[in-house]
């Protein structure tokens, strides 16, 4: 999590034991109201889904909500999409992106906008945002090298550690009067996150093969059905945290390389991954995905709200 | 079979290295384990190297066994539509392709089971990695980490397979634009499929997915598909692919293919013939169909100095040895036929020269069956090619609406076609309908066994089976012989 945050920070055993209990609290009370998945969203993971969909119906969402027909047009814009002429329009924005790429950015834009979206753990939210979105850009470059399905996994790994905000929105309706630890409050959250990632999977009714990688990916051991899904999507946030390492130390060390700031070097920690052998990616193989990090991160810079 | 000599080779260098085998096998696929397993039945110390996780081969796992999955559960859906009135059944809109190979994992996972108990009863080494050549007797394997061991063998059989080829000026994005490899991850059916080739991948996707309701058209630069199957099938096959709303459009090259960025992909094609008339299609997702290339880039071939065919194959002898002594090539990387069966013998074959086995009989009648909806088989000439080869021939029909067990069974299209020549030696059999790649054995044996079409008449076949076919064009062709 990001380290700049702005909650003031308390190393107490006390409040720590009173933050672990309020989760408990929170996700064992039948009062626990889980959102609804943004509107948008739900309908364009089914427009997805359904092959008699069509380009008229995404215009048709993009046109009734402002703020994301304002997004898309900044995206189409955007230096990653380079457009031979200015983007004025929304129709010119669709044929621009095309139907996939545009219904990603829908999906992104409303989840972000609903979803990762808190007043107190602003901060918070914007790293989990970008660590979400570069998980699902992860994805599809894993599942692209070996002929995997590039949707599956993208909306797999946007959402693959939805319960995190879900449960900081919750806290923050509770928190109000309570300092807490960043660091104990991050393991907290990898702790319970899942257990509330499986509630709203059910309670969102997506398709199988996307609850199944949201619930599995951190336990493919036990991973029975879309293993290989699951699999793409652990490699992918791996390679996101990595990202974002290297960007941070990108910034930090003046662009030197993050591989000579650290003592355990980060690239080979993800180069020895054991997961990578479930999908037969040899280390040369590994390597050149790694290189394709800036193409992912300048994807990422534009797609992001 | 009796033992001659074995051929010996001297090792040529001094390269260090970590096993020493009588054997390497690069490839694990069908001709790979056949080379094997033969070589260890002579008491050889065999290794054999993978570059998948699972042994078996990557046709197997992305061709051979998903699409024949995939193919059972589209008859098995077309079974329950007969039924939709009679049970109240309706088929759901937004069926998964995952849905429909749910299966799979579980048919793969057996069958590298049971490959792999079988080389291991065998004492046949696995490596897992990637092969490449150092010299004539040392391979190096790079493995998944990095690292890399080296291993020696006296005799290398390369039966690494093949991947599907892809013209250079295509960019195949596994999402809009496939391959055979990519279309089996398809999330949802597609509306519309455009296939860009017409061999046996084509064809049997194609009526795959104009079965479960896809809009399929095959492009094809001839005037028919599967040109090496007999013509009579082959219409039958494009009747039966028009039936369930496919197309077949022949004579058209493809100029150019675009995802347009929005939904649909765009084929240019161009008429062949005179008049080159140019015309744009489109479809949801394009599958390229276009054969495949052997797989040698990572082989390092060149260390080697191994004769390569203009066609990028691996130049073989009558013996499936290559112009080294002690390296023999079989399956796709040798090319026409490149199917499982043949490889496996090709295997056997070139292992049994490599140790100086006598060979009673090599293989003249290949048996080809493609899984299409419905199947084709066929063993030996083509009408086409018996009519060239004879001055007279004789041709018996069934046609399988006159069989009683595919009546029984609402089988209604198929055929079943005998060519003998005059003295009634039969030259070829060709079927076309359900379960003809089974069907197909017994013309098979027939024609190993120097048999007359006769045989079909003179001896008793159950009844009702399929296999009455035989008895029913054996008639006609003889009442045909009378005429």
């Amino acid at each position: 999590m990001n380290s700049n945050t702005e909650i003031k920070l308390e190393n107490n055993l006390d409040t720590k034991l009173d933050l672990k209990l309020e989760f408990e609290k929170l996700l064992n009370s039948d009062n626990l109201k889980l959102p609804m998945l943004p509107e948008v969203s739900f309908k364009v993971i089914n427009l997805i889904n359904n092959p008699n969909s069509s380009l008229n119906d995404i215009s048709a969402i993009i046109q009734q909500d402002q703020a994301i027909a304002t997004h898309i047009l900044r995206i189409a814009n955007s230096a990653a999409f380079a457009p031979p002429t200015e983007i004025v329009s929304i129709n010119q924005a669709i044929s621009r992106l095309g139907f996939k790429l545009l219904s990603e950015i829908i999906i992104s834009i409303s989840l972000q906008l609903g979803i990762f979206n808190s007043k107190i753990f602003k901060n918070e939210m914007v790293y989990l945002w970008r660590f979400s979105l570069l998980t699902g850009l992860w994805a599809k470059r894993v599942s692209f090298h070996k002929k995997y399905n590039v949707e599956a996994t993208f909306i797999g790994g946007l959402l693959h550690e939805i319960g995190k905000p879900i449960l900081l929105n919750s806290l923050s309706k509770i928190l109000n009067n309570i300092e807490y630890n960043e660091d104990e409050m991050n393991s907290l959250l990898n702790e319970y996150h899942l257990i509330l990632s499986k509630k709203v999977m059910a309670e969102w009714n997506l398709p199988k093969l996307v609850s199944s990688i949201t619930c599995n990916y951190n336990n493919l051991d036990e991973c029975v059905e879309y293993k290989k899904e699951a699999t793409i999507v652990y490699l992918a946030h791996q390679l996101a945290h990595y990202s974002l390492e290297l960007h941070k130390s990108n910034v930090e060390q003046n662009h030197n390389s993050i591989n000579s700031t650290n003592n355990a070097n980060p690239m080979e920690t993800i180069i020895t991954l054991p997961q990578w052998a479930g999908l037969n990616y040899y280390r040369d193989e590994v390597e050149d995905l790694i290189a394709e990090n800036d193409t992912v991160i300048q994807t990422l810079n534009s797609m992001v709200v | 079979m009796e033992i001659i000599s074995e051929l010996e080779t001297e090792f040529k260098s001094e390269v260090a290295f970590d096993y020493e085998f009588d054997y390497v096998i690069i490839g694990s696929g069908p001709g790979g384990q056949n080379s094997a397993i033969q070589a260890a039945n002579a008491g050889k110390t065999v290794a054999i190297i993978d570059k998948e996780i699972n042994v078996g081969g990557h046709c197997v796992y992305y061709g051979t066994i998903p699409s024949k999955t995939l193919r059972e559960a589209a008859l098995a859906i077309n079974k329950l539509k007969k039924f939709c009135n009679l049970f109240d059944f309706k088929m759901r809109e937004d069926l998964e392709v995952q849905t429909l190979l749910s299966r799979l994992d579980n048919v793969l996972s057996a069958h590298n089971e049971l490959i792999r108990k079988q080389l291991h009863k065998n004492n046949i080494e696995i490596f897992h990695g990637r092969a490449s050549f150092i010299d004539r007797n040392h391979i190096q394997i790079y493995k998944m980490d990095g690292s890399k061991i080296v291993l020696r063998a006296k005799f290398i059989v390369i039966a690494s397979g093949s991947s599907p080829r892809v013209p250079e000026d295509i960019y195949v994005d596994h999402e809009h634009i496939l391959d055979s490899d990519s279309i089996l991850n398809l999330i949802y059916i597609p509306q519309s499929l455009l296939i860009l080739g017409s061999g046996v991948i084509a064809c049997e996707y194609a009526s795959t997915f104009a079965l479960l309701g896809t809009k399929v058209t095959i492009l094809e630069k001839y005037d028919r598909p599967l040109s090496f199957m007999d013509k009579e099938l082959t219409d039958i096959y494009i009747e039966e692919l028009e039936s369930y709303g496919g197309e077949f459009r022949g004579n058209s090259v493809y100029k150019s293919v675009v995802w347009d960025g929005v939904s649909e992909v765009k084929i240019e094609i161009e008429s062949n013939d005179e008049h080159k008339i140019r015309e744009t299609l489109s479809a949801q997702k394009v599958l390229f169909a276009l054969g495949r290339v052997a797989n040698l880039d990572k082989l390092k071939l060149q260390n080697i100095n191994i004769e390569i065919t203009d066609r990028n194959l691996i130049k073989v002898d009558d013996n499936y040895k290559t112009n080294i002594d002690n390296i023999y090539a079989v399956g796709d990387v040798i090319g026409f036929p490149a199917l499982a069966s043949t490889s496996m013998e090709q295997g056997r074959l070139a292992v049994s020269h490599s140790l100086g086995l006598y060979i009673a009989k090599k293989f003249k009648d290949l048996p080809i069956g493609i899984y299409a909806i419905p199947e084709l088989a066929s063993i030996g000439l083509t009408e086409e090619q018996a009519n060239s080869n004879y001055q007279k021939i004789y041709i018996g029909r069934a046609f399988f609406d006159e069989v009683a067990r595919a009546q029984i069974s609402g089988i209604n299209a198929g055929l079943l076609k005998i060519i003998t020549d005059e003295e009634l030696n039969i030259l070829g059999v060709h079927i076309i309908g359900e379960d003809a790649s089974n069907l197909i054995h017994i013309g098979e044996m027939a024609i190993l066994n120097n048999n007359k079409a006769t045989i079909f008449i003179e001896n008793i076949m159950n009844f009702p089976t399929m296999a009455e076919a035989y008895r029913i064009a054996t008639l006609d062709l003889l009442s045909n012989f009378k005429r």
